[in-house]
């Protein structure tokens, strides 16, 4: 790690650090806001959850808690080390490592052996992406438990691109466990371990079992802390049916408050199906660039999970600075760049018009989030044909199997 | 132009579009089935027929146990002289006597519907007729309270006579009847259907509402529970009190009103709730301590409204408790039941005229206590006293309860019947076979219990089975998933399928065209 990074990373935690004792507000101001967290990561919920685990009564009782039971662990851990309010030392330390963890996996990642070492943004480049996008400073300030998430999904995509695959399926189970929608990314998961060797059955079948013993090991810790499995319905079941109707970044929230109860499960399912339809098509078709595909996934679960919020954006911003050699290519940035900004603006002002001014409606704050979806869907799409586009083209080194986009 | 696809792209290709292909069939498919089909769960309709066959059968109503009330018919002179006592009771008898006129009477009630119920003659002895001009000392009758003094409306023969001997004694059963109460809007049995207006649709609900309310002590050593008679002590100052309201309205006269009523806290009153039609203590509506302080604040100047009804939609009542006192010195056991809203005056509006529902109050209670009376030719008067029965009241809010839960039950099948796209959820089929087996009991207690009053046990599972029909009518499960024409379903699905569906379409159709153009090269 040159001194630029170690700068790059020094400049984040300062930052962290000032913005959390300067303005010790800040956060209990950025985890209301509903476009930075949600039920699902709101870190007031944890506390809340992680208070009745402490007093003997099961966190998942009164519906209030939605969270995995292995934050409850990790806080309880962290608890006795000192107070874990959102702007107490321990949490501080915690979260500044888990942005700092990230920004070093991703910076493990760009320097892979198997990426190719041309027209690659510098080591420090992609550090400040993710440190100083502030997308995911807003999401690291207002604590939410994403920022936990995303560090083991990336340590997964570092481990498996270092061959060191039971540790990459151990993280990738550990953020499966925390969220859901990291599931998806197994397929090509799959393609990743078995790169090395011949992608046989028998292969794929021992990744495969392993991550799904490494996953039930998991949930067995979650059985085993709360005492049944009744989480399993109110952590995934709260997300895949959506149960918390709570208005966020997504596009479900207005469908199931104005539709008849008639059609109300059909649409649940059928929402969920629009994440899961995309990951097997793209993984065949982007079976030779198994990285690219992991963005790709990343990117469309952003924009049709039932919670988004907004450092899923930014940590598939930083996910796509790795492929400094399809921005050429790219024909919509600029666009794309403005029509998210400008719903990034305009989202926390019309919640506050809706909700706390009572001068807007409901339709406000969903136009914005159509608005964002609509940014998502460019970005995802252009970086896509902008892959295929490369590859159509053979690419800048003649040799395609030396590059891995 | 571009170049040609490798062999590989194009599998490649087949590849992407058949997985789409295989998510949308196994696993979108079925979902889609799944969470569209309409799950109706069959219902016994042909069950809910039989009910009603059986209601049809009716139900004994027991009234003449006890002794004997002796009757003096006063007619006219000119009917008297070819009719001896004996031969109109003799005929009365006969009227009484047949089956048919005892075990199934008709019942019709306010909206309309008829009651198909079995009652029964009290035990009416005719203990002499007498002229209209027979001074009453010659006739020697007695003069108790237990006579009753008939003036037949009809002159004739002494079957006309002996006809209506006995739609008077008919008619004193039906303490439903208009005649007796002047407006059946102010009558009512608790959740009975027979009125209750003044709760249910009352729109003000700011009103007062002068209720009445019956209290009536039971001695347990009558086994059949019929009503004391009311001593003539007590009725004559309670008489006393409606007269003076009648004349004058005046605050000192009206706390002398109220004041002349007594709660005895010893004995034990038990209260017949509206809804559900259960026994309940009286003292945890209305303790003594609260009706004493309810009526010391009342304020004539402006209406306060004292609350003694727990239903909060309802207009508040105040309940004027008559209470009447035992007949027998044992008092501490006796059990006694209120019958609610007996009568009663709604007073609407920001300045109601108190003078006019005072009256009209007054009124309602005079009409309840002594509906008729008459004068007789030595000037002397004579009134008639209610004998309201408890367990005919039971009975017939039973048989209420069964009808309404016929009536529901139909009107479940009817509409199940007519909208085939409605969801009947299993939860439906669980009360509709819980309302039915409720139903059943309370007919076996119907016909078997006849006198056993004390628990009302055909009461209560009637009860409980309108409840479980009412429930069953108004699942929400049911009502969510109404009816949803066939044109918003395609106007749902087109626009949250279509576009996904295009795609799929246009990649598989290419994936048939290649396939089938490279058979064609394989076969040349």
């Amino acid at each position: 790690m040159d001194w630029r990074t170690c700068a790059a990373i020094v400049a984040a935690v300062i930052l962290r650090q000032v913005l959390s004792f300067l303005f010790p507000s800040l956060h209990s101001i950025l985890g209301q806001h509903v476009e930075v967290t949600t039920t699902m990561t709101s870190f007031k919920q944890m506390k809340e959850g992680l208070h009745l685990y402490e007093i003997g009564l099961s966190p998942y009782d009164g519906g209030v808690y939605h969270q995995a039971p292995i934050f409850l662990l990790l806080f309880k851990v962290a608890g006795k080390f000192g107070p874990t309010s959102p702007d107490s030392f321990i949490t501080n330390v915690l979260y500044t490592f888990a942005d700092i963890i990230t920004a070093y996996f991703l910076c493990a990642i760009s320097k892979s052996p198997k990426l190719a070492k041309t027209n690659q943004l510098p080591d420090w480049v992609v550090a400040a992406i993710y440190l100083f996008n502030p997308l995911v400073v807003a999401t690291n300030i207002s604590r939410s438990t994403a920022v936990l998430s995303n560090a083991a999904m990336v340590g997964s995509i570092a481990y498996a691109c270092y061959n060191k695959n039971i540790l990459s399926v151990i993280f990738l189970a550990v953020a499966s466990h925390a969220n859901f929608y990291t599931i998806y990314l197994v397929p090509p998961f799959l393609l990743l371990w078995t790169s090395t060797t011949n992608t046989s059955t028998a292969s794929v079948t021992k990744y495969l079992f392993l991550y799904i013993m490494a996953s039930g090991g998991l949930a067995s810790i979650g059985y085993f802390m709360t005492g049944s499995w009744q989480y399993l319905s109110a952590t995934y079941g709260s997300l895949l049916f959506f149960k918390d109707l709570v208005p966020n970044m997504g596009l479900w929230w207005y469908f199931f408050m104005e539709m008849f109860a008639f059609f109300r499960p059909l649409f649940t399912y059928i929402f969920q199906l629009y994440s899961l339809i995309y990951v097997l098509p793209i993984t065949f078709r982007l079976h030779n660039y198994p990285l690219m595909a992991i963005t790709c996934i990343v990117g469309i679960t952003t924009i049709s999970k039932s919670y988004p919020e907004i450092g899923d954006l930014g940590m598939y911003i930083s996910l796509l600075s790795l492929f400094r050699f399809i921005f050429p290519n790219v024909r919509y940035a600029l666009l794309a760049a403005l029509v998210i900004l400008h719903s990034l603006v305009l989202a926390p002002n019309f919640y506050h018009l809706w909700i706390y001014l009572g001068s807007g409606n409901a339709n406000f704050i969903y136009a914005i989030t159509l608005v964002y979806a609509i940014g998502m869907t460019l970005i995802v799409t252009d970086t896509l044909r902008a892959a295929l586009r490369i590859e159509f083209d053979g690419g800048e080194d003649p040799s395609k199997s030396v590059i891995q986009i | 132009m571009l170049p040609p696809e490798s062999a590989e792209a194009i599998v490649l290709r087949r590849k992407v579009v058949l997985s789409f292909w295989a998510v949308f069939l196994f696993l979108g498919l079925p979902l889609w089935f799944q969470t569209t089909t309409i799950h109706r769960t069959p219902l016994p309709l042909s069950v809910f027929q039989s009910l009603d066959d059986e209601l049809k059968g009716g139900f004994g109503i027991r009234s003449d146990d006890g002794p004997g009330i002796r009757v003096a018919v006063v007619v006219k002179e000119s009917c008297l002289s070819d009719t001896t006592t004996d031969e109109i009771s003799e005929q009365v008898e006969l009227l009484v006597g047949t089956e048919e006129n005892r075990s199934v009477f008709s019942l019709q009630l306010s909206d309309g519907r008829e009651c198909r119920t079995g009652c029964a003659i009290p035990k009416y002895s005719l203990d002499c007729i007498i002229s209209d001009r027979t001074p009453l000392q010659k006739a020697k009758i007695s003069e108790s309270d237990e006579i009753r003094v008939y003036i037949p409306s009809q002159v004739g023969s002494k079957a006309v006579i002996a006809k209506g001997l006995y739609d008077a004694f008919v008619g004193d059963i039906l303490f439903f009847n208009n005649h007796h109460l002047g407006s059946i809007d102010h009558a009512a049995l608790p959740d009975t259907g027979i009125a209750s207006t003044m709760y249910r649709g009352a729109p003000y609900a700011d009103a007062v509402h002068l209720s009445f309310t019956l209290l009536i002590s039971l001695d347990t050593s009558v086994s059949h529970g019929e009503v004391e008679v009311l001593s003539p002590e007590f009725q004559s100052e309670w008489r006393g009190h409606v007269e003076e309201l009648w004349n004058t309205l005046q605050s000192g006269e009206l706390s002398r009103y109220l004041s002349s009523i007594t709660f005895d806290t010893d004995i034990g009153f038990q209260y017949m709730t509206d809804s559900t039609q259960e026994w309940a203590r009286l003292e945890e509506i209305v303790s003594p301590d609260k009706l004493s302080s309810l009526l010391d604040t009342w304020d004539l100047q402006s209406i306060t409204l004292l609350t003694t009804n727990s239903k909060s939609s309802a207009p508040k009542v105040l309940q004027f408790v008559y209470f009447l006192p035992p007949h027998s010195a044992n008092t501490k056991s006796s059990l006694s039941f209120t019958v609610a809203n007996w009568g009663g005056v709604v007073m609407a509006g920001d300045h109601p005229d108190l003078h006019a529902a005072m009256r009209m109050f007054a009124r309602q209670i005079d009409k309840l206590l002594s509906p008729v009376s008459f004068s007789l030719a030595d000037g002397s008067s004579k009134s008639r006293k209610l004998l309201p029965h408890r367990h005919e009241f039971a009975r017939i809010a039973t048989i209420m309860n069964l009808r309404g839960v016929v009536e529901t039950l139909s009107a479940l099948s009817r509409l199940v019947s007519s909208l085939p796209e409605m969801a009947v959820p299993l939860t439906v089929r669980d009360l509709v076979d819980g309302a039915i087996k409720e139903w059943h009991l309370a007919v076996t207690y119907l016909h078997a219990d006849i006198d056993g009053v004390a628990d009302n046990l055909a009461l209560r599972h009637a009860a409980t089975a309108a409840r479980f029909a009412r429930l069953a009518v108004f699942d929400k499960n049911m009502m969510l998933n109404m009816f949803v024409p066939f044109e918003h379903k395609i106007a749902v699905y087109l626009p949250l399928l279509g576009p996904v569906f295009v795609p799929l379409v246009a990649g598989l159709r290419r994936v048939i065209i290649e396939s089938r153009k490279k058979k064609k090269e394989k076969e040349q």
